[in-house]
């Protein structure tokens, strides 16, 4: 398997330059009066479908940038959410 | 000491206390000079008609990071506008990493200047092993170690790519189609040139000393059989 | 046998001898031979014996795909004699033989049939269970293709690797696919064309048929000028493709000779579009003994004869189903080869203009005929052909029968690529249904046969590859002659739709008068016969796919090539179902088998070495991977490490641990940062002191531990295990990126090496080579100093205590720390100073009582439960402190695993880290690190363990449960508080 993904920094580059970082689930959330469910639910919860998704990548091996990007897991190529 | 450019260096001692590169080739030093407390190689034996690899470790390196980075002039150095744009200016490198960083390396003669002490700066020319590789079948050496695209036409020269090198994430300068510098983590550098004297030996990369290097940027040097 | 005369097709210098051993025997091939070429000239009709039968195999076909053709070269075995160039000094031996591949004595397997069906392996020996092992060795000793000889000089340093940057890469070098990358370079536009020949061309590289005032090798020859001329144009020849991954990514290997530094060199290249122009393979005609030597496809019989000059025979029959099988028929009859006969399993179709030759030549033409049986014992002695119902049949002696039920596309690649097919009942080949977005297909994989047809379809999808990607990269990609590209396009596709297409094929799949089938094969690589597939279908695995797998139909060496559709036309026959319902098998890389050891490359292991590498290994050091590094892990050979341990309790040590994390972080924002990823309150920190702390991650596990230390207004230093290095800013960056914070990070891991002295000595130690004041008053335990060393280098130095005893680590320059290192050598030599490795180190830690994460930590347990819960700033709800909030859900969960210390009972041994604490049968736990301590007189240790296993009262055992080689073991031990040595602290305080 190999797919490529699109660096802000540094451009297209092999996927294996990257560590995935999860899809983007919104802002940690407060943690006064957060209750063990609602906290579970945000760090281990994924929707998974294949279809595209909003996800968070690292470019570890290049820029050392976090970035999200929209991408299709059945596909593997980067594609905009449809609309 | 609040500026780590101060670890290392000598606080006001005499004579410079010995430095010792990460890299060290197996070619016979031919010609050598102490600088600094390093002891530069200008030559080596053997060194072949190119392509050469040639290690400028001792060479001055700082990180300069601030959010606001193209306000700034770094060592007098205008900051290249765009993620892997590369400016050389009065014997040094800068090279813009991301939206906030760059990083200047020394490549000229004479000595490097001093870290100017301010919080944007970091010396990290020990955080880094340096190298060049010089001579026309550049190109030829770097497809055998990398899959990054480092010779793109259209893409205007010097240019900086930030990615793996044998499998070692590496700062890739190209500077001409006949010569790149690439910068690893120091820990990394014995067993980086090690791997591209390896993965190479079909073309016959020699080990050089600093003289070629500086040669070639003075663009007086033989640039290497075609 | 002598040589054809050369002519401006051939590849070889019939001049220029190479000599060369088979099987012991010497014989001569000449310059620019394969070895199959040679082998064929100088008479040898059997290469080896089949895999499962034995039977006698040869060369079928020259691309050296199936396992017929595989030899031994030089003791390396399993080399493609079709595509292994032949040089002088060679020894090439057959496989799979017991003596020579003439009189195999295994040959009388081949009688065996009826006892090995479809799925023979599968099914039998079984039963009982315990016969498996004998019956396995039985048969591995049989089956099998060729010996490893693993004395053999395995030469590393001629493997390479190539990674190549394209916009287009073309695969394929003949007419179709040099046209294509023609019209796709152009300035600023990379291609990269692969060819598996060793020349470009393709099958127009041998045909001397005139079209249009030229010969077909000469427009090929013209084209492959062109190519090798071009300046945007990379054309690597000998290098077969193995397969078109996501994104068009291409890889493949390549074939070099003495010359090119490289034996075979694995090569990828990343591609934005991809033109496949793989051309056509021959489907093998299915009829008896169609595997006997001197059966052989047409192309090859073709390609011995116009590229090498060999006779591929003294009397040839043909029964084949292409025209251009045809147009060998009269070639080779023009060469002087006799041809007896040309069979055609056409009834109608075929291309009148080859008739009439095939009759000015007196060569008899029977349509509606094929072979129907292959006779000869060894070698083919002749044939009998018949009509397809099998009513007339006629025999006729001959020494080459050359056989095909047609053509088909080589899909292989476009298969890989992800492409879909659909069965066409006018080709009778299963036809490119759909592509993937940046693949386009040129020349006769796509069905045609017409010569400027092929060459026209090439041009095309060189310009819609060159469109595509304009149209996809807008003003970035050279446009600069755009519009007339646009018109030359549309000229072109017009023009294609005037030019012929893809005529009718041949649908025949086997012979007449087959009977059971069980000398016809189907794959010859395992010796999947017609009759194994009727017993696929049989037992119910009726479709390809399933066929595939249980009859072993096309997974051996030749994957696709030589089954390739037939497989799906034999299950559709037998089963009676339409064709156009099935699905052909998927072909699956590698497409073309390269060596293991090209796909492993050029052998060097990267790993990082600390600043004290060699000073280390000059002391002694023996090294051992850790993470990314090669560390010091002992100093002698004794690996419990006695003497390194007493001398750190008793003297004074030196220990590199430079892989140690080291950090700047700076900005306004930084303490927020440090604020979120610590599990303290980062903004109790003090000037001149270390803050431990540690990080978690959001199920409340500890990940990382280490020191800050303020450095200035918003700038901070802190360490890391050595593990988290790689990770930290990663780690910083992923937990604050919808802050918006604006701090700054810094990795100094590699700029700053670490020496840990640590010893009651180690004051007495640095004070000799620094004038800074070191008392204990002026430089408490947990402080932090920026102190001098020797001739003024800068160190920072932390007074810590992981091994137990007063201690300061020292991080200094990388490039000073040699020299520092020496400094304390010789400053130390009169205390005597030791180097200790990282064994000693984390024995001494334990005796401590101190935690590795790692080690005593593992996913289940939570900070808090390794006892280190006195860390966390529990009332800071604010800086949403990563695990925090995990902590607080899981505080006060029961039964949960804790980190306890334990004694070992009197007389109980030393069990091992990692062994299992039990209660009867109930596993509650493990040993995390268990050692013999010296200084203590016993052995101590750390388990996590179930808390009910701690009970109530002060004293309470364990049962330590250890399996070593199938002796059972237990182990009783007290569990005591971790704190093993110096509970007090008062040796790290001193």
């Amino acid at each position: 398997m190999t797919f490529r993904l699109t660096c802000p920094v540094c451009g297209a580059r092999d996927v294996y330059e990257f560590r995935y970082g999860g899809p983007e689930r919104g802002m940690r959330p407060a943690q006064e009066d957060l209750s063990p469910e609602e906290h579970f639910r945000w760090t281990q919860f994924r929707t998974t479908r294949p279809a595209p998704q909003e996800e968070w990548w690292y470019h570890a091996a290049g820029c050392g940038v976090w970035f999200s990007t929209w991408r299709n897991p059945a596909t593997n190529r980067e594609e905009g959410p449809a609309t | 000491m609040k500026n780590v450019s101060e670890v290392g260096a000598p606080v006001g001692g005499k004579a410079r206390p010995p430095r010792r590169s990460p890299i060290q080739f197996q070619s016979v030093v031919a010609e050598s000079e102490h600088r600094g407390g390093w002891e530069v190689a200008h030559r080596l034996e053997d060194e072949g008609d190119g392509p050469w690899l040639i290690d400028l470790s001792h060479r001055a390196r700082w990180d300069y990071q601030d959010t606001a980075i193209g306000d700034h002039r770094p060592l007098g150095l205008s900051v290249p506008p765009n993620p892997g744009d590369v400016v050389i200016d009065g014997g040094l490198v800068i090279s813009r990493m991301n939206r906030t960083q760059v990083s200047i390396g020394h490549i000229g003669a004479g000595d490097p200047p001093k870290t100017p002490n301010e919080v944007a700066y970091t010396d990290t020319t020990d955080s880094h092993a340096w190298v060049a590789v010089l001579g026309a079948p550049t190109p030829d050496v770097l497809e055998a170690i990398s899959n990054l695209d480092l010779f793109a036409p259209g893409r205007q020269k010097p240019h900086l790519t930030q990615g793996p090198v044998l499998h070692v994430s590496c700062q890739v300068i190209t500077l001409a189609a006949d010569g790149v510098l690439m910068a690893m983590a120091r820990g990394y550098g014995q067993s980086f040139v090690d791997g591209v004297l390896h993965s190479t030996r079909a073309l016959d990369v020699r080990p050089a000393g600093e003289r070629r290097f500086n040669d070639w940027t003075a663009g007086t040097g033989n640039r290497g059989s075609t | 046998m002598r040589r054809l005369a050369p002519s401006p097709t051939t590849r070889v210098e019939v001049d220029r001898p190479v000599p060369f051993r088979w099987v012991g025997r010497s014989i001569e091939g000449c310059q620019g031979d394969t070895v199959a070429s040679a082998l064929w000239n100088a008479g040898v009709r059997t290469f080896g014996r089949s895999f499962e039968y034995h039977r006698p195999r040869g060369l079928f076909d020259l691309e050296g795909e199936g396992a017929s053709q595989l030899v031994a070269i030089d003791g390396l075995p399993n080399q493609s004699a079709g595509t292994t160039a032949l040089r002088a000094g060679m020894s090439v031996s057959a496989q799979n033989v017991s003596g020579d591949p003439r009189s195999d004595l295994y040959g009388v397997l081949d009688r065996f049939d009826r006892w090995m069906p479809a799925g023979f392996y599968y099914r039998r020996f079984h039963r009982p269970y315990r016969a498996w092992p004998f019956f396995q060795n039985r048969m591995r000793a049989l089956a099998g293709l060729g010996v490893l000889d693993t004395s053999s000089p395995h030469d590393d340093a001629r493997r390479s690797e190539l990674y190549l940057n394209a916009d287009v890469a073309v695969v394929g070098g003949g007419v179709s696919g040099m046209a294509a990358a023609l019209a796709a370079a152009r300035p600023g536009v990379r291609v990269c064309l692969f060819e598996r020949r060793p020349w470009l061309g393709g099958h127009m590289d041998w045909r001397v048929r005139e079209t249009r005032g030229e010969r077909l090798y000469e427009r090929a020859h013209g084209l492959a000028e062109e190519v090798a001329a071009h300046p945007h144009i990379r054309a690597l020849t000998a290098a077969p493709v193995t397969g078109i991954w996501g994104e068009n990514l291409v890889t493949g290997f390549q074939n070099g000779s003495d010359a090119d530094g490289f034996d075979e060199r694995h090569w990828e290249c990343r591609a934005r579009a991809v033109i496949v122009a793989t051309g056509t393979i021959e489907r093998p005609l299915v009829f008896n003994h169609n595997d006997r030597p001197g059966v052989m496809v047409s192309d090859t019989a073709w390609r011995l004869a116009r590229s090498y000059a060999v006779r591929p025979g003294m009397r040839a029959v043909f029964s084949v189903g292409d025209d251009l099988a045809l147009e060998a028929a009269v070639d080779l009859a023009s060469l002087g080869i006799d041809v007896a006969a040309v069979a055609d399993a056409r009834a109608d179709g075929a291309d009148p203009e080859l008739v009439a030759a095939l009759e000015r030549a007196g060569i008899e033409f029977l349509p509606g005929y094929a072979a129907s049986a292959a006779l000869g014992k060894h070698a083919v002695a002749g044939v009998t052909i018949a009509t397809l119902d099998g009513s007339d049949e006629r025999r006729f002696a001959c020494d080459l029968l050359v056989a095909n039920a047609g053509r088909q596309p080589d899909i292989g690649a476009l298969s890989s690529a992800g492409a879909r097919f659909r069965h066409s009942p006018h080709t009778h080949t299963f036809e490119i249904e759909s592509l993937p977005a940046d693949v386009f297909a040129a020349g006769r994989v796509t069905g045609l046969v017409d010569a400027e047809a092929i060459e026209t379809s090439g041009r095309r999808a060189g310009l819609e590859a060159f469109v595509h990607l304009a149209g996809g990269l807008g003003a970035a990609f050279p446009s600069t002659d755009e519009p007339s590209v646009y018109a030359e396009l549309t000229k072109i596709r017009a023009y294609s739709s005037e030019l012929p297409g893809p005529p009718a094929g041949c649908g025949i799949l086997h012979g007449p008068n087959l009977g059971s089938g069980r000398k016809a094969f189907l794959d010859f690589d395992e010796d999947g016969t017609w009759k194994n597939a009727v017993q696929c279908a049989e037992q119910g695995f009726d479709v390809p796919e399933l066929a595939k797998r249980f009859g072993n139909f096309g997974l051996g060496p030749g994957q696709y090539r030589v089954p390739g559709q037939n497989v799906a036309m034999a299950m559709a026959q037998i089963t009676g179902t339409a064709i156009e319902e099935i699905r052909c098998t998927t072909v699956r890389p590698p497409l073309i088998a390269p060596k293991l050891a090209t796909v492993a490359g050029p052998n060097h292991d990267s790993y990082k070495r600390t600043p004290l590498h060699d000073d280390q290994a000059s002391r002694g050091g023996v090294f051992r991977r850790a993470g990314a590094w090669q560390r010091a892990r002992y100093f002698s050979d004794d690996h419990t490490c006695r003497a390194e341990i007493r001398n750190v309790r008793e003297n004074v040590g030196l220990l590199d641990s430079s892989p140690l994390g080291k950090f700047r972080i700076y900005g306004p924002d930084a303490i927020h940062a440090l604020q979120r990823v610590y599990i303290s309150d980062m903004t109790k920190m003090k000037p001149g002191r270390c803050k431990y702390s540690a990080m978690c991650n959001d199920t409340g596990n500890i990940i990382d531990d280490g020191v800050v230390v303020p450095m200035g207004r918003d700038d901070y230093y802190f360490t890391t295990s050595s593990n988290r290095a790689a990770s930290t800013v990663e780690w910083f960056r992923y937990h604050t990126r919808y802050d918006g914070w604006n701090y700054n990070l810094v990795n100094l891991t590699d700029t700053l090496a670490s020496i840990n002295l640590a010893g009651p000595r180690a004051r007495d130690v640095l004070r000799k080579v620094t004038d800074a004041d070191l008392s204990n008053q002026a430089f408490p335990y947990i402080g932090y100093r920026e102190i001098a060393v020797g001739d003024g280098i800068a160190a920072r130095c932390m007074r810590l205590g992981f091994v137990g005893e007063l201690s300061y680590e020292l991080h200094v320059g990388a490039s000073h720390a040699p020299h520092v290192w020496d400094l304390l050598w010789s400053a130390g030599e009169e205390f005597g100073i030791q180097p200790f490795g990282l064994e000693a180190q984390n024995a001494l830690r334990a005796e401590k009582g101190h935690v590795i994460i790692g080690a005593e930590s593992e996913q289940r347990v939570t900070l808090l439960d390794i006892g280190m819960g006195w860390l966390w700033s529990r009332e800071d709800t604010a800086s949403k402190k990563v695990g925090a909030p995990a902590l607080r859900a899981c505080q006060d969960q029961p039964n949960r695993m804790k980190l306890v210390g334990f004694r070992v009972d009197e007389g109980g041994g030393s069990p091992q880290d990692g062994a299992i604490v039990v209660d009867g049968d109930d596993i509650l736990g493990f040993v995390c690190t268990t050692r013999y301590s010296e200084a203590l007189g016993w052995q101590f240790g750390m388990a996590l363990v179930k808390e009910r296993a701690i009970g109530d009262g002060d004293v309470a055992g364990l049962e330590i449960y250890e399996n070593l080689g199938g002796r059972p073991r237990r182990t009783r031990a007290t569990i005591v508080p971790p704190h093993f040595y110096d509970p007090d602290g008062t040796r790290l305080r001193s």
